[in-house]
Order: structure tokens, then C-alpha cells, then sequence
């Protein structure tokens, strides 16, 4: 291209293959059809994820992990440091949309079988990711040390004990002692900082590696109407119809994140006070609510280990689906599919609804 | 992509401005987001000037601010705190303040230092106490909750540690 | 545990050898020779004249050295040698005085201990019933103390330990047999003392939670010389250490005529022994309020008594708000804690309006209250202004939003620029 004629580019080109990166992209395409939608997700997640990154990093400046002042410093944050409310607001808004988007891009992938043949690595990585999601949700709600968070806290790692054997010991691991403390402040602190951000990078990388490897997977359905010569193979050129769609997404998103930072700015809440009593119908983070609520139905044993058994087989499921794997729509995994995320939503909703149960 | 000259040239520059246009129009909303973030960032990274949270030591006033026998309240965390210089104290020496929490201790009045008779005095209840802190006369139960002071170029700091 | 007791017990017997070696003890402690092995065991164990080398010789007189290897007992107790009978209950004050009354012996051991314990006990209503009417079921020394095993009072385990004081009081002042016949103001006198001090502000400090500083019964009553405090003043009783309260009080026009009265000064409104945490709501016009008994409407100290009440009431409800406010304000996080730090001054001049309140005087109470009222009000309207600025940043919002706005606009006409110069299908 003529006009990289300037320095800099041949500079870099002659260090980092300036010119082989551009040819990749510039021949990187998007399938293009009427599911393509689900497409954007991915980009919306890693957007989101970008940006809770920065306003981590910028919360770093201020916070401090320890039961005498993280609240303060919270509290600090909101009221003292100049646009801290939209920076902390902002970094809650965001955590809570990414984990929605995970969940939607997962269960879009499933739905359309992207876990397929010869994509069983990016959906593991993928599942993977989801969990470590989870764990930054959880270990982030407890920082701010306030009341709601210490007795979430309290409930969910709680769930630890479960666990033959090794139990009580995951529990003190996780709480750094028998209670929720300081201790647990501290740990989780770490994990949400340093342990979590590292395995996700980690793991984000090998992701992104077999998306750019792999390209999009096609849906069965559509690749039965191209080969069948019902429809065209259509295609969106990477650069730039698919990234300026996902620039649009992007600014949408962070136009209702300020929105909602700005009119809603998140609360402080009270100071954790671990002798206070705890009150009635407490309930963790939306996202593991439908667990949560499950737990009160059936014995405590049998939810666990059921949630445990049904994360493991989600996570190898393209092993179980050969139907899909050979190319022939599976509609039962539809089926499985549907119920699942009409399970969780019914689920979150009975706990919403009826909060005297 | 290869732009095949097919249009009129009326056409093609009609085209061409219409580009530009969107360009700009782009790259102006791209500058205005761009500002938009990086302005709210800078302004939180330059700390503010109340110190910060979760405090075990502030800065209580400046050297030369009080005078020797005259006390003063400050914000200390959240509660309040009272710097003395002792009467013929050197106001430039440490070891010429003394700094306590400034809640009595009977029922939680802000004390205040008396001049006069050189003791931190409630006015709630008549309570004095001497400037080690102790329960000269009246109602408090127990002493003031003594704090370190230190003198660091001008500034006074009083802090929460043990000396 | 058990060892600690030991070691300590090896060390008292030990360290008061002296002791061990007396004739008296010898005898008196073993079971063979005398009937009652009690005196000397209390003797023995914890004695505070044991402690300091005092023998039983010190006051009961006789020989120590004489008698236990004789198996005499004559020997020791030899009156040639000084020994006296132990003296009847009547006896006992100037027994004791004979030591405790000797300013300069006293000196030897604790020079601070008072030696007018027998002067100040012949004030008292004990010590004159004792002497003069030659009533023995009185309290002597010994009833309160102990004889033998006598402990200091800052003993937690003597009797006249500060908690322990009341229960001892109580052990003759509680029994209504013991008590009948004596007469307290022309009426028989009152057993309930402990019962109503026990649910006291007082009572429950002393004896539930130790604390030193509020009053056992010798706190209004004096101990030795143990007297009804109305006979001399109860506002001086109370003033010990409701200093301020006791100054406005006598600075109030109340002050004269409340000392006229059968329950004077303090009594009169706040009772005795039964006395309870003062609430706002003793003073005012509304029920529960104590002006009103005396008060009439439309008088000039009815009138007086509601603008007080008022006054008290309007700066709480002030503070209450204002608290309200600061704390939904910090718990949105639009306030750090400088809203709950300003309001400490109103809640001083809660503090002292009720101690003021017994100058009787509107004016100075009102003068405090509007103080407090116009910081709460101060605070209130900085957290609901604190509240209103996450509204301003509203204008915030709104430019951003219409970046964002024109940011998506561009994009959008982009996309499809963009879209219009691409072939979307791929021709193999």
C-alpha cells in the first residue's frame, strides 16, 4: 500500500511484519447471514472486559484491601476522588453487563453448534472463561467490604463444605480462616486482582487464537441452504464493515453504562459489621441466583454436586454432541438448550418474585 | 476493491465530499468520545486534596499556626481530634504537642482546650483532663486516647500509631 | 489452677510464719484442742492483720509463745499478760478504734487510711442508736467487715467491696422482721431500698457491671457515718458527681422552694433508689411529664415547660433528619462522613441542653437548642444538596450521551458507506 510509505510503518514492518499482520486482517472476513448478530457478542464481551480492566486498574489507585478501610476507601472513591463515583459505578455496571454477555454469547454458541467440530477447544476455553467470570463477580462483590457483600460472601463460600474431604479445607483456602474476615478481604483481593486477571488473559488468548485460526463458525441450518444452493455464502470483510458493527455496539454500550452509572451510581451500602445479624431473604449476585434458589428445593448435597456434575459435562459437551459434529442439526441439544436458560430464568425469576420463600 | 471508473466525474467527486464528510464526521465523534474519556480519567488519577481514606495520620495544621497555650480541632477520620502546643512550648518542636481524640469520654462531647487553666475542659458536663490526657475532675470514666505527633517540614502530622 | 492455689497458699503461710508459730494459732486450728477451727482458718487465709504481721495477741492480748507445747491454754491466755474476752457487739466500734482511731500506729501501715472511722460512726444512725439508746441489733464494725478474715474494700472478695456494698446493706435493711420498729419520717422505714437500687440506673451499674464510678449505697449515704443525705442535702448527695446538673439546679428558681419539700431538690423529680435514666419526657406538658403536677395551664411555668420540651424535641427531631440524610447520602456515596462529623456539634448541644434544662430557664435552653437545630439544619441541607449533585451530574450525562449519539450516527452512515462499496457474496 502506497501510503505506508511514511517511517514508522516501514520501521515497525521490518521488525514486527508489519505487512503480513495487514494482510491477515485485510483478508480477514465474517460469515454473513441472518444470525450474524450473535456474531457482535464476542467483540461486546471482550469490549467489556477491556473495560473493566481500565477502571480496575484506576480503582487500584485509591482502594485498599483491608477490613479497617477498603469501605473507606470505597467510600472515598465516591465521594472524594473527581469522577470516582463514574469510575467505581462504571466498573460495577460493566462487571455485571459482561457476565450477561457471556452468558448470551455462550448460550448463543449453543444454539447454533459453534462448539462443533473443530471448535471444541475455543467452547472449553470459552466455558473456562465463564467460570472465571463467576469468580471475579464473586470475589469483586466482598470488596467493598460492605454488609450485603460480607454475608453473601458468608452464604456462598459456605457451599465449600460440601465438598467431601477437602472441603473444610477449600473452605479456610478460600476464607484465609474459619470466618469471613479481614483475611478473606485480603485473599479475595488478590484473586480478583492478580490470580483471575492472569488465568483469564491467559486463557482469552487461546480464545481469541482459535477464533482467529478457526474464523466463525457457520450455523448448520445456513450451511445446509448454501450447500443445497438455496442461499449465497455470504461474507463481511473484518476490516472495517465488522469492526465499525462492533464499534457501534461498543458505543451504544458505553452510553447506557454512563447512563446507568450517572442516574444510578452504585451503592455503598452499609459497613460490614460482622456482628450484626444477618437479615432475612439475602441473596447473592443475579448471576448465581437460579443455583441459589435451586439449593432451597432440593438438599444442599445434591445441588452442589449436581451444579458441579452439570458444569463439567457443559464444559466437554462438543464431546457428547457427534450429531452436531457430523454436520446434522441436532434439534434435542436445541432442546437442552432452551431448557437450560428457560431453567435459569425461571429460576432467577421465582427468587426475584417470591423473596419470602 | 479496486474502484472501477465507471461514474461521471460530477458523480465521483459528489461521492468523494460525501465520503469526506462521513469521515470527519467520524473522526470528530471518535475525538469527542476520546476526550470525553480521557478527561475523567486524568482528573481521577491527580489526588484530591483531602487526604485519604481510612486514615491513621492527617495532617493537623501548619508549624507557626498555633500559638504556644492555645489548642486546636481537627477532622480525624471521622471524628474529631485536638492538637495543643503546650504554654511555653517551641513551635517548631514536636515534643511540644500533644494530640488526643477530642470525644470525651463520658457521653461523647467535642472537648476544646482552656487556655485559662491549661487543661482540655467538656463543656457538656464540667470534665477535665490534664495534657497526658488523664481524668483531672468530673464525669469521664476513663482518659483520653492519646495520638503521636510529628513534625514534617511545616506540616504538623498527628497519627493514630503507637509512638 | 489448683497448683496456683497451692503456691499461693504455701506463700501466705510461709511469708507469715509468725502466724504459724503463735500458741493461738497452733491451737485454734487444730480441731483436737478447741470446738470452732473457724476464727483462726479465716484468720489465716486472708486477713489484711495477718498480712501486716499483726497477731491475734495485738487485740485479744495474752502470751503467743506460751501454752500449745504446755498444753496449757491458761499459759496463753493469761489475763496478767493483757488477755480480755473478746468484747460484746456494743463493745466492738472502740475495740477496733483502739488501733484504728491511732492516727500515728495507723500511719505504720497505710498512711493513707482515715482514722475517724469510730468519730464519723457515732454520727451515723447506727452508731447512735448504739451509744445512745443501746440498741445492739445495729451494724458495728464487724457486721459489715467481718472479725476475723477482715479484707480491704478494694478486696473484691470483702464484703465492703464497692459491688458487694449494697448486697451487705441489704443483708439487715431487706429483712421487714429485722427492721420493724424502726421509724423513718413518723412511718415505719422502708424494706425495698435494694429491690428499687437493683432496677436503678445505679444498681444496675454497681452490681451487673461493676463499674466504680456510679454510687453503692454509701455513695449518697456515707458509709461510717451512715445517715439519710436529706437530713443534710440531697442535691450535695447527687452533686458529688451530677456536678452540672446540681449548678443549674441551684442557680434555678426551683432550687428554694424544691428544698422545702418532703422529697427535696433532686428527689423530687428523678426519686431515690428506684432513680432511672432521665428521658425528655419528664419535662414538658405531655403525659409522663412531671411539670404539669405542680404547673397549672396557661401558667407562665406550664407555658415555660412546654417551650423547653419543645425546644429539646425539635433539635432531635433536627438530628434525626439530618442523620437521615447524611446517612442515605453516604450510602449512595454522594457524602464521605463530613455531614456525620459537623453534626457532633448538635449532638453536644443535645448533650448539654439536658444538663441546661435544669436551670428551669427557657432562654438558655433555647439558646443551645436553636445552636444544635441550625447545625443539623446546616448538615441536612448539605447531604440533600450532596443527594441533588448526583442530579447535576445529570448535565454530565447529557453531553456525553449526545457524544455517544453522534459517535454511533457517524458509525451507523459509516457502516453504510462502508457496506455499499462491498460484495458480500464470495464467489468460489
Amino acid at each position: 500500500m502506497a501510503e505506508h510509505s511514511n517511517w514508522l510503518y516501514r520501521w515497525l514492518d521490518e521488525r514486527v511484519d508489519l505487512q503480513g499482520l495487514e494482510k491477515f486482517l485485510r483478508h480477514k472476513t465474517v460469515p454473513y447471514h441472518r444470525h450474524s448478530i450473535w456474531y457482535y457478542v464476542g467483540g461486546m464481551t471482550l469490549y467489556l472486559f477491556v473495560v473493566q480492566v481500565i477502571t480496575g486498574i484506576l480503582l487500584l489507585l485509591y482502594y485498599k484491601p483491608t477490613a479497617e478501610s477498603a469501605y473507606e476507601s470505597v467510600q472515598y472513591i465516591m465521594t472524594e476522588v473527581p469522577f470516582g463515583w463514574l469510575v467505581r459505578s462504571i466498573h460495577s455496571y460493566a462487571a455485571n453487563l459482561f457476565i450477561g454477555c457471556v452468558f448470551v454469547h455462550m448460550f448463543s454458541v449453543f444454539i447454533m453448534k459453534a462448539y462443533r467440530k473443530p471448535r471444541e477447544f475455543t467452547w472449553i476455553s470459552g466455558a473456562l472463561l465463564l467460570f472465571l467470570a463467576m469468580g471475579f463477580g464473586f470475589s469483586g462483590y466482598l470488596l467493598p467490604w460492605n454488609q450485603l457483600a460480607y454475608l453473601a460472601t458468608n452464604v456462598g463460600t459456605s457451599f465449600a463444605t460440601m465438598v467431601p474431604v477437602v472441603g473444610p479445607w477449600i473452605l479456610e483456602f478460600l476464607r484465609g480462616g474459619k470466618e469471613v474476615t479481614g483475611a478473606t478481604l485480603t485473599r479475595f483481593f488478590g484473586f480478583h486482582v492478580a490470580v483471575l486477571p492472569g488465568l483469564t488473559t491467559a486463557l482469552l488468548a487461546v480464545h481469541l487464537l482459535f477464533v482467529q485460526r478457526q474464523g466463525m463458525s457457520v450455523p448448520i441450518v445456513i450451511e445446509d441452504e448454501i450447500s443445497s444452493k438455496k442461499a449465497d455464502r455470504r461474507e463481511l470483510p473484518f476490516i472495517p464493515n465488522f469492526l465499525f458493527r462492533d464499534m457501534l455496539g461498543w458505543t451504544l454500550a458505553l452510553g447506557l453504562i454512563i447512563l446507568l452509572a450517572t442516574l444510578f451510581p452504585w451503592e455503598v451500602g452499609d459497613k460490614a459489621d460482622i456482628l450484626k445479624p444477618a437479615p432475612a431473604h439475602i441473596r447473592p449476585e443475579w448471576y448465581f441466583v437460579f443455583m441459589y434458589q435451586t439449593l432451597k428445593y432440593v438438599p444442599k448435597v445434591v445441588g452442589v454436586f449436581g451444579f458441579a456434575i452439570a458444569g463439567m459435562v457443559w464444559v466437554l459437551l462438543p464431546f457428547f454432541d457427534r450429531k452436531s459434529n457430523r454436520g446434522i442439526s441436532n434439534k434435542l441439544y436445541t432442546a437442552i438448550g432452551i431448557i437450560v436458560v428457560a431453567y435459569m430464568i425461571i429460576m432467577t425469576a421465582v427468587a426475584y418474585l417470591a423473596p419470602g420463600e | 476493491m479496486l474502484e472501477i471508473d465507471i461514474y461521471p466525474l460530477e458523480m465521483r467527486l459528489e461521492k468523494v465530499s460525501r465520503r469526506n464528510a462521513i469521515n470527519i464526521l467520524l473522526g470528530s465523534g471518535i475525538a469527542a468520545l476520546g476526550a470525553g474519556t480521557i478527561y475523567p480519567i486524568i482528573r481521577y488519577i491527580i489526588p484530591p486534596a483531602e487526604s485519604g481514606s481510612g486514615t491513621s495520620s492527617v495532617s493537623a495544621a501548619k508549624v507557626g499556626e498555633l500559638k504556644p497555650n492555645e489548642g486546636k480541632i481537627f477532622k480525624f477520620g471521622d471524628k474529631p481530634a485536638i492538637l495543643v502546643l503546650k504554654a511555653g512550648g517551641d513551635p517548631s518542636s514536636a515534643a511540644s504537642y500533644v494530640a488526643f481524640t477530642a470525644v470525651c469520654t463520658h457521653l461523647g462531647c467535642t472537648v476544646q482546650y482552656r487556655a485559662d487553666i491549661k487543661n482540655i475542659w467538656c463543656a457538656c458536663h464540667n470534665g477535665h483532663y490534664d495534657l497526658n490526657g488523664m481524668v483531672i475532675s468530673g464525669p469521664p470514666p476513663t482518659p483520653l486516647t492519646a495520638y503521636t505527633v510529628a513534625i514534617k517540614g511545616e506540616e504538623i502530622f498527628v497519627s493514630s500509631a503507637k509512638a | 489452677m489448683r497448683s496456683i492455689s497451692t503456691i499461693i497458699f504455701i506463700f501466705l503461710t510461709t511469708a507469715f510464719t509468725n502466724a504459724q508459730q503463735s500458741s493461738c494459732i497452733k491451737c485454734h486450728i487444730s480441731s483436737d484442742r478447741v470446738p470452732d477451727t473457724t476464727v483462726a482458718a479465716a484468720y489465716l487465709s486472708a486477713d489484711i492483720h495477718n498480712q501486716n504481721g499483726i497477731g491475734c495477741e495485738k487485740c485479744h492480748g495474752g502470751d503467743p509463745t506460751k501454752g500449745f507445747t504446755e498444753n496449757d491454754a491458761e499459759l496463753a491466755m493469761d489475763p496478767a499478760k493483757g488477755f480480755k474476752p473478746p468484747p460484746d457487739k456494743a463493745g466492738i466500734p472502740e475495740f477496733c478504734a483502739r488501733c484504728h482511731s491511732d492516727i500515728e500506729f495507723m500511719k505504720q501501715y497505710n498512711p493513707k487510711l482515715p482514722a475517724d472511722q469510730l468519730m464519723l460512726y457515732k454520727t451515723s444512725v447506727h452508731g447512735k442508736l448504739l451509744f445512745e439508746k443501746n440498741d445492739t441489733k445495729v451494724a458495728v464494725c464487724s457486721d459489715c467487715h467481718g472479725a476475723h478474715g477482715v479484707l480491704p474494700s478494694s478486696d473484691s472478695r470483702s464484703k465492703v467491696y464497692h459491688q458487694n456494698a449494697p448486697g451487705t446493706c441489704a443483708a439487715c435493711h431487706s429483712q421487714a422482721q429485722y427492721m420493724a420498729g424502726y421509724i423513718n419520717k413518723g412511718k415505719p422505714i422502708a424494706t425495698d431500698q435494694y429491690d428499687k437500687y437493683s432496677q436503678s440506673v445505679h444498681g444496675v451499674l454497681v452490681l451487673q457491671k461493676g463499674d466504680q464510678s456510679a454510687p453503692a449505697c454509701n455513695g449518697c449515704h456515707s458509709n461510717h457515718g451512715a445517715t439519710l443525705p436529706s437530713l443534710v442535702s440531697v442535691s450535695a448527695a447527687c452533686g458529688e458527681c451530677h456536678a452540672t446538673n446540681r449548678d443549674f439546679f441551684k442557680s434555678s428558681p426551683h432550687s428554694e422552694p424544691f428544698g422545702k419539700l418532703e422529697n427535696p431538690d433532686c428527689e423530687h423529680c428523678h426519686g431515690y433508689h428506684l432513680i432511672q435514666i432521665a428521658s425528655d419526657t419528664l419535662l414538658g406538658t405531655s403525659s409522663g411529664a412531671l411539670c404539669v403536677g405542680c404547673h397549672e395551664p396557661d401558667s407562665p411555668g406550664y407555658a415555660a415547660a412546654a417551650t423547653m420540651r419543645m425546644a429539646i424535641d425539635s433539635l432531635k427531631d433536627a438530628i434525626s433528619q439530618a442523620e437521615n440524610s447524611t446517612k442515605e447520602a453516604e450510602q449512595k456515596g454522594a457524602e464521605g462522613g463530613q455531614g456525620r462529623f459537623d453534626l457532633g456539634s448538635a449532638k453536644d448541644n443535645l448533650t448539654m441542653v439536658r444538663s441546661v434544662a435544669h436551670t428551669f430557664d427557657p432562654d438558655q435552653v433555647e439558646e443551645i437548642t436553636s445552636a444544635g437545630i441550625k447545625t443539623a439544619n446546616d448538615v441536612q441541607q448539605k447531604a440533600l444538596a450532596a443527594l441533588g449533585d448526583i442530579r447535576t451530574r445529570q448535565i454530565g450525562l447529557a453531553v456525553s450521551l449526545l457524544v455517544v449519539i453522534f459517535l454511533a450516527f457517524a458509525i451507523w452512515r459509516k457502516i453504510k458507506q462502508v457496506d455499499k462499496d462491498t460484495d458480500f457474496v464470495v464467489r468460489n
